[in-house]
């Protein structure tokens, strides 16, 4: 088999969780290299949304920034961002969100905005950026995140963007329309909400253990009963992203 | 119709100290950075910035002390990583922040474009940001009684939005990616419209029409390093060379030389 690294596993397990015909808001940077791997793999007719309102982008090489001339050339529409949120993220036309972010906790709530106190920050962070919005309102949300302790708090300093809150009764409660955080994909396997929303160990990617994902998780992080193990990158999806993808490695070591 | 053009230190004039400002473009593409470092050589400060997104342009305004209030979703360079003065500033509380998201500027430039106080959505609600944003109010909709948020309508001193190609008169296509530069163009009390390229006149399509802009100034690369398409992509060496600068604590030297 051939090797891979830990950021290939992450991509390609990510790129597995989307669905042919899937209406996809991207970002820029891993997310984006798996909605392309994914485009190129199982879902060729995924349109994706850039977070700069160009809609069904059709990449030929992978941008640095969402405002890339390559995202605008091949597009089917560009709108503004006005009627990006307002006609097709609030209106429930987005099926997926990828969403980052420094902290995420047990119930999947997400802390791009300040690490520390508010008012008195050990690090400010850039900010919401759409992501609030876009956890409220897409279907299904995804995460990517290398997997340290310091990344998942059993509370985040700042929610920026809801997950389930406390559990999905209080997400319900609250009305948010989308379904809320689906799978968070580290470098060591995948989180994926119980049915109280609380994040547990669902798979590990070959070579990782439990006790890994037990230490580098900062709440007492539950096992699923079926916990399965990722099937590799085959050579196909390694051959697209190393050499059509991200040929020079910028998001991908 | 009246022509409009003029320089870029005359177009600087109309900023003046403690306006809101807003920098049209998003991200790292269209960012009014020529009109930036022109204002970089004035004495304006105290200014609110205003941006729907907020990356190189705005840091070299924060770095530069010029920025009171920073009200913005986001303050990054993408792929490049935080905002170094940004986040040092930011951090060190030497800024005041109000937390915005996409929606909440959106939709509050869309409330003042309709001429009404708000414009509801639903976006923070379980979120922290009302916590931080209590001047936000969570009303129930008066007809299903959910309750919604009240994003404020977004007032707007001077927007600066860079295009590739407009007309004396303030007619412009953004040929690509729009931000919410339509909205700025036609909420702004004053717009100041730089452009790659001046022609006498633009026929329809128009992305932003000259109806309520300023000032056009012929700036050619006038976005650089950030992107315009279709005339240059982003100069990644150039965000390099900034943050490398910004991390040896050159921030000023780099002002100076790109200001001279």
């Amino acid at each position: 088999m051939t090797n891979y690294s830990s950021s290939e596993m992450m991509v390609v397990a990510a790129a597995r969780l989307l669905r042919d015909g899937d209406v996809v808001f991207v970002g820029i940077g891993q997310p984006n290299l798996a909605c392309n791997l994914a485009r190129r793999t199982h879902a060729p007719t995924m349109n994706l949304i850039y977070e700069a309102g160009v809609i069904g982008a059709q990449p030929s090489h992978l941008p640095l920034s969402i405002g890339d001339p390559c995202l605008v050339s091949g597009a089917a529409s560009i709108c503004s961002m006005f009627e990006i949120f307002a006609y097709y993220l609030q209106n429930g036309k987005i099926d997926v969100g990828f969403l980052g972010g420094a902290q995420i906790d047990r119930f999947g709530n997400i802390n791009a905005t300040v690490i520390g106190p508010y008012a008195k920050p050990k690090v400010r962070l850039p900010g919401s950026g759409g992501a609030a919005e876009i956890a409220a309102w897409a279907n299904r949300i995804y995460c990517l995140t290398p997997h340290q302790a310091r990344r998942f708090p059993e509370k985040c300093d700042f929610i920026t963007s809801a997950g389930f809150l406390s559990g999905r009764k209080e997400r319900e409660a609250k009305g948010l329309r989308g379904g809320g955080p689906q799978a968070v994909v580290t470098d060591l396997g995948m989180l994926a909400p119980d049915e109280n929303g609380e994040l547990i160990l669902t798979a590990l990617h070959p070579g990782a253990t439990v006790e890994q994902a037990l230490k580098n998780t900062g709440w007492k992080l539950k096992v699923a009963d079926d916990l399965t193990t990722t099937e590799p990158p085959t050579d196909e999806e390694l051959r697209l992203l190393r050499e059509e993808l991200d040929p020079t490695g910028i998001y991908l070591k | 119709m009246i022509d409009k053009t003029t320089s870029l230190t005359e177009a600087a004039k109309l900023i003046k100290s403690g306006a809101t400002l807003s920098l049209g473009g998003m991200n790292l593409y269209r960012r009014p950075v020529a009109l930036v470092r022109e204002l970089l050589k004035t004495e304006v400060r105290d200014l609110t910035l205003l941006n729907f997104t907020s990356s190189y342009e705005s840091d070299l305004l924060i770095g530069a002390g010029r920025v009171k209030t920073l009200r913005t979703c986001y303050c990054g360079l993408e792929s490049f990583g935080l905002a170094p003065m940004f986040t040092t500033l930011a951090t060190a509380g030497k800024l005041q922040l109000i937390e915005e998201t996409e929606a909440s500027i959106a939709f509050g430039l869309r409330a003042t474009l309709a001429g009404v106080g708000f414009m509801p959505g639903q976006g923070w609600i379980g979120t922290d940001l009302l916590k931080v944003r209590p001047d936000v109010k969570v009303i129930d909709d008066p007809y299903t009684g959910q309750p919604v948020v009240a994003f404020p309508a977004q007032q707007v001193d001077v927007a600066i939005i860079h295009a590739p190609i407009a007309d004396r008169f303030g007619n412009a296509r953004l040929l690509g990616n729009l931000a919410i530069d339509q909205e700025l163009s036609l909420a702004a009390k004053c717009v100041i419209v730089t452009a790659e390229e001046i022609v006498d006149e633009l026929d329809a399509p128009l992305e932003m029409t000259g109806l309520s802009v300023t000032a056009v100034v012929p700036t050619p690369r006038g976005a650089w390093p950030t992107s315009c398409y279709p005339h240059y992509p982003l100069d990644g060496e150039e965000i390099l060379r900034y943050i490398d600068a910004c991390a040896a604590e050159k921030f000023e030297e780099y002002i100076a030389a790109s200001t001279r």
